[in-house]
């Protein structure tokens, strides 16, 4: 064995690994990339075009997409493009600042449940449970309607009733992870209790969580949409995917114009599964014992 | 033994007990360490035998106090260590150190052996991480591995180099006590000899002590100064290793050697096979723990245990016709 010099090994980082492996994952990347230019075009569109999603063309009623406006007019005559830019500002939003709330709540208060059980595992996930036992969507409508309809309420509504979900997997993680006996060699070394849950447990027990985070996120720009579609979330004239939705619940709008619902529609879906995708390949490549 | 005494325990008793709950008031404890009086000298390989269940791993996790007693005390030079407050506690882990069994999961799969092997000193903010780098790569090479291996993961290594990063971590801070739970009997018969003459060799370069814990026979004799027998959370004997293994007076020993097969045909020697089981350790038996199973049980062992005296200078065992 030849002998290295100690100050030419180069760190292979493990970010730089990371990176690579998510690479191969092409799914994955197509979904970023898809999502990172739907960010770009919500934020930046609107300041090169000239976007007015509230302005009325009496012209053009329910018209058809055509050159003045490329994905047509709803039936009081705004421009279906410009809304479907400025509601996606909204829906992605709440989306990514609902999921944030729920994880900043969630985290904590699962890893302190798992890690110190006894009371403070009783409290913290009975809590969860009670919020769990309510239908979610009545107890949002509700929230929602004494809270006043606007974007922040859904998103903080949103937010703090998604903290159980991270709550519950972080909890169920620690306690495999609490078995393993590296954590008793954190112990054995004298690692203190922040720095065992720091750098032995949630290194171990979030990975599993980023799928979530990316589902959640996914799943409150479909409530916030469904909300919106009930008339209870984002309020006109504001635009969001799903109050678009909303305006295209008559049958002759769902039959005669296509062009209301299908761009705010795909646009949820899209959305959703390239989230999904890059979730998914995160997880993978975070993983240390995952080979490409 | 002429060193001074390291460790002692006396009385260590350690009960797990089940939880109680409305259907269950009065729940059923497994005394898995059940009275021990141990010395450790320091300096020393002491050897910790017994099979499956009877409580070694829990008494060596009693000592570090990784588990709470339920009584008894834990000497250190002296100084009972079950009555440390946590600050005290904390300054005794840079004394007493652990190897686990199974190296799989005794390395956080998502730490660098440099982090890894580091790790104690970093706790204990020894020096710059410069200088902590440089004494990881010491440690490293003085365990078989070196600089090149500091950027790697745990799940890159074979079962036996991870158990080279365990050994490196245990030992980094100069520990007083190792205690080694089976920290060989994952690893191949191959690599078992190598892992336990590079124990022995840092044992002795360094002076360091160990409680050496196994249910292998033929490791311990390899590696110890002296060897204690568990049998059901008691020690039921204690000796020099020479001595135990040439003249072994519990019948629960006698029976253990005789199982250490002889790679020789033409020898035939008289197998002593224990009938039935090991008592529940939720239900031991009363008196002698090994009564049920003894060849030369009376009365007498089925209601007193026997505690243990010395019966040659530094023999000691449990039992009465010894």
């Amino acid at each position: 064995m030849s002998q290295p010099k100690k100050e030419k090994i180069q760190k292979a980082s493990y970010a730089r690994e990371v990176i690579d492996k998510l690479k191969a994952h092409k799914l994955a990347i197509l979904g970023l990339c898809i999502w990172v230019l739907e960010i770009l075009i919500v934020v930046f569109l609107p300041m090169i075009m000239n976007l007015d999603p509230y302005v009325s063309d009496y012209a053009a009623f329910d018209a058809p997409p055509s050159d003045t406006h490329i994905l047509g007019t709803d039936s009081i005559g705004r421009d279906l493009f410009a809304r479907l830019i400025y509601g996606g500002r909204t829906s992605l939003l709440v989306g990514i600042l609902s999921t944030m709330i729920s994880l900043i709540i969630g985290v904590p208060l699962g890893l302190l449940a798992g890690y110190y059980r006894g009371i403070v595992e009783t409290v913290i996930m009975r809590v969860a449970d009670v919020f769990m036992s309510f239908p979610s969507i009545v107890l949002i409508l509700v929230l929602v309607s004494v809270l006043g309809p606007s974007i922040w309420s859904v998103t903080i509504v949103i937010g703090v009733l998604g903290w159980t979900s991270f709550a519950r997997l972080i909890y169920a993680n620690v306690l495999s992870v609490m078995e393993k006996e590296y954590v008793e060699s954190a112990r054995a070394v004298g690692t203190s209790d922040f720095w065992t849950i720091v750098k032995y447990i949630l290194p171990n027990a979030l990975p599993p969580i980023l799928i979530t985070v990316t589902f959640q996120t996914a799943s409150a720009i479909i409530t916030e949409s469904s909300l919106s579609f009930l008339g209870m979330g984002v309020q006109p004239p504001e635009a969001s995917w799903g109050n678009m939705l909303h305006d295209a619940q008559s049958i002759t709008i769902l039959s005669r114009s296509p062009w209301v619902w299908l761009p705010p529609g795909l646009a949820i879906v899209v959305t959703v599964l390239s989230i999904n995708f890059f979730g998914d390949g995160v997880r993978d490549a975070l993983d240390p014992k995952m080979k490409i | 033994m002429k060193n001074e005494i390291l460790i002692e325990t006396k009385q260590l008793t350690k009960y797990f007990v089940g939880k109680k709950s409305l259907f269950n008031l009065h729940p059923k404890s497994v005394k898995a360490v059940d009275g021990v009086n141990l010395k450790i000298h320091e300096g020393e390989v002491l050897g910790l035998v017994g099979e499956s269940g009877c409580g070694k791993s829990t008494l060596g996790r009693t000592i570090l106090r990784l588990l709470p007693a339920t009584s008894g005390e834990v000497l250190y030079r002296g100084q009972d260590i079950l009555k440390f407050d946590k600050k005290q506690m904390w300054e005794m882990r840079r004394k007493m150190q652990i190897i686990f069994q199974d190296s799989y999961s005794s390395l956080n799969p998502r730490m660098t052996v440099e982090d890894l092997v580091g790790a104690p000193l970093e706790v204990f903010k020894e020096g710059t991480k410069e200088q902590r780098r440089e004494r990881v790569v010491e440690m490293l090479e003085e365990v078989g591995l070196g600089a090149q291996h500091l950027y790697r993961f745990p799940h890159e290594f074979s079962g036996g180099q991870r158990q080279r990063i365990g050994i490196a971590r245990a030992l980094i801070l100069n520990p007083d006590l190792v205690v080694c739970d089976e920290p060989v009997s994952a690893l191949d018969v191959s690599v078992r000899a190598q892992v336990l003459n590079l124990m022995r060799t840092l044992q002795k370069k360094k002076g360091l002590t160990y409680l050496f814990i196994s249910h292998d026979l033929s490791v311990v004799k390899h590696i110890s100064d002296r060897v204690a027998v568990m049998y059901l959370g008691r020690v039921v004997e204690l000796a020099d290793r020479d001595e135990l293994y040439r003249n072994p007076l519990h019948p629960y020993t006698q029976a253990l050697l005789s199982a250490i097969p002889i790679p020789d045909t033409n020898r035939r020697r008289n197998r002593i096979v224990l009938s039935g089981d090991v008592p529940n350790p939720y239900n031991p038996p009363a008196g002698c723990h090994f009564h049920l199973r003894c060849s030369r049980v009376c009365e007498s062992c089925k209601e007193s245990a026997p505690a243990l005296r010395e019966v040659a200078p530094g023999h000691w065992v449990a039992c009465q016709f010894a």
